[in-house]
């Protein structure tokens, strides 16, 4: 384990200065921890990697349960979610259930018991992985990041957060405190479906999160489609939207939007060593998952 | 979401590696209960929950499997909740209660989950098993009738090589069973939501 420097903040702002000093000192700004369960894993690899660049040691702020950036609350027409939370927490939350049903099933899906015991949604979104399970529902929500400093706060849309895999646009002085988003209409229907290497701590090799909205009629009056581990960035997929939109709802719908969406895959990233299994694979999960909304909905049946 | 902007007292302050003079410290000194006793310790800034267990405390039953959260050997409950203890920081431990496989016996009785592993056959080379324990006990103190797929569920986070799990799920089944009628079913997920500005974190 690479040597650490921890400061274990009082408050928010305590934590704000202390990112502030470090980034305008030497080179070495302060890694925020709070479940650890990237961060600890890194500093294991630093060590062994024994990289010349590295400096000797890391300096690590704790803000795991500052009560500020902790917790699930609705803030007037906005949920708004602590980075500091859990997924337990998501997982578990009646606010969740009702505004965002997908995002807990995609919390539900980390790792293991224990990990999303620790783990919070803030690092999930700012280690920034192509594969992290709660940025394509977040995406899909049209999300917005709150990144704090002591120069201010700004609001991000998380799918600008995120620049590349495992880079974002927040600068070393800078802590995400919040995700915020508008809940789902109360009759829309979500559904968020991973493919991992087996059932249980199993990193995403592809996900799909799609929240929809039908009339009385079974038309598709709104649509939100996104993957994980698709994209270069997380981001919404438009054309696989637009097979779905104003249109009456049938199952072959569903599978026309699904092909686009592996269709604006390949376009986005190129024809790549995975692009045989991930094309087909990406096609059927989003698919599965809008057919799992509609079925939710009465208009279909799944599993078949 | 200003909110609580506390500062403590002085002396919290220092304990909490000095909220005023803004010095990360190589160094940190940790309180914590484990296994229902005080201890404090004085550790560098790296080391993990799972080494102050084992080479400060001596409580070697806690096993080091992987090291990055994907085995479970190393689990423990840390103020209630199963963890793995390879991804803590000791410093982030002040204040925080820990219990390892070394508490679950009481007045030298076995606990209820060891004795059902060893009836059931649940332990074979036996280095899953404080995890697998752990686990399990996080579960039944949480919820002490769960069904079948909510134990798998708990344990997914734990690996065994040697019993191909049947045996460990009918143990904490068993357990389960023992626990009297389940009038309290559901209040499980019935936590308070914390609001933004109120303290809905698990603290440590």
């Amino acid at each position: 384990m690479i040597e650490m420097q921890v400061y274990r903040p009082l408050c928010l702002d305590d934590a704000l200065r202390y990112l502030s000093e470090c980034a305008e000192a030497q080179g070495n700004p302060a890694r925020p921890i709070a479940g650890g369960t990237d961060l600890i894993v890194s500093a294991r690899h630093a060590a062994t990697a024994g990289a010349a660049e590295q400096p000797a040691g890391w300096r690590v702020v704790d803000i795991s349960g500052l009560p500020e950036i902790s917790g699930i609350c609705v803030d007037g027409d906005e949920v708004c979610i602590g980075a500091a939370t859990t997924h337990t927490e998501i997982e578990e939350s009646a606010v969740i259930d009702k505004s965002a049903p997908f995002l807990a099933e995609a919390a539900a899906t980390i790792g293991s018991r224990q990990i999303r015991n620790r783990a919070t949604l803030g690092g999930n979104v700012m280690n920034a992985s192509p594969a992290a399970d709660s940025l394509p529902p977040l995406v899909a929500l049209s999300a917005t990041a709150t990144l704090a400093s002591v120069r201010g706060r700004r609001v991000v849309p998380v799918a600008e957060l995120v620049t590349g895999p495992y880079r974002t646009v927040a600068v070393p002085d800078e802590l995400l405190v919040d995700v915020r988003f508008r809940a789902l209409e109360p009759k829309a229907q979500s559904a968020f479906i991973k493919v991992g290497r087996r059932r249980a701590l199993a990193i995403s090799r592809l996900a799909a999160a799609v929240a929809m909205l039908f009339d009385s009629d079974a038309k598709i009056v709104d649509t939100r489609i996104s993957a994980g581990a698709a994209f270069p960035t997380p981001r919404r997929i438009g054309q696989a939207e637009q097979v779905l939109l104003g249109r009456e709802y049938k199952a072959e719908l569903a599978e026309e939007a699904g092909r686009e969406a592996a269709r604006a895959m390949v376009c986005a990233t190129g024809v790549r060593w995975s692009t045989e299994y991930k094309e087909p694979v990406l096609a059927a999960i989003i698919a599965r998952a809008i057919r799992q909304c509609a079925a939710k909905e009465g208009l279909d049946v799944w599993p078949e | 979401m200003a909110g609580v902007t506390g500062t403590g007292t002085k002396t919290d302050a220092n304990a909490r590696g000095g909220c005023c003079g803004h010095e990360a410290a190589a160094t940190v000194d940790v309180r914590m209960k484990v296994n229902g006793h005080d201890v404090t310790v004085s550790v560098p800034g790296c080391e993990r929950l799972l080494d102050t267990i084992r080479e400060r405390l001596h409580l070697t039953g806690t096993k080091e499997g992987c090291g990055v959260g994907e085995c479970g050997a190393c689990t423990v409950i840390l103020n209630g909740q199963a963890v793995n203890s390879c991804l803590v920081l000791t410093a982030q431990c002040d204040g925080a209660e820990v219990m390892t496989v070394e508490g679950l016996a009481e007045d030298g009785e076995m606990h209820a989950l060891q004795r059902a592993f060893i009836e059931h056959g649940a332990v074979q080379c036996g280095f899953c098993t404080p995890g697998m324990l752990m686990s399990a006990k996080a579960l039944l103190d949480a919820d002490p009738h769960p069904d079948r797929d909510e134990i798998r569920q708990a344990i997914a986070g734990n690996l065994c090589r040697c019993t191909g799990y049947e045996q460990i799920v009918q143990a904490i089944e068993s357990v389960a069973r023992q626990a009297g009628p389940s009038e309290d079913r559901g209040l499980r997920k019935d936590h308070v939501e914390g609001g933004c500005e109120s303290d809905g974190g698990q603290g440590s």
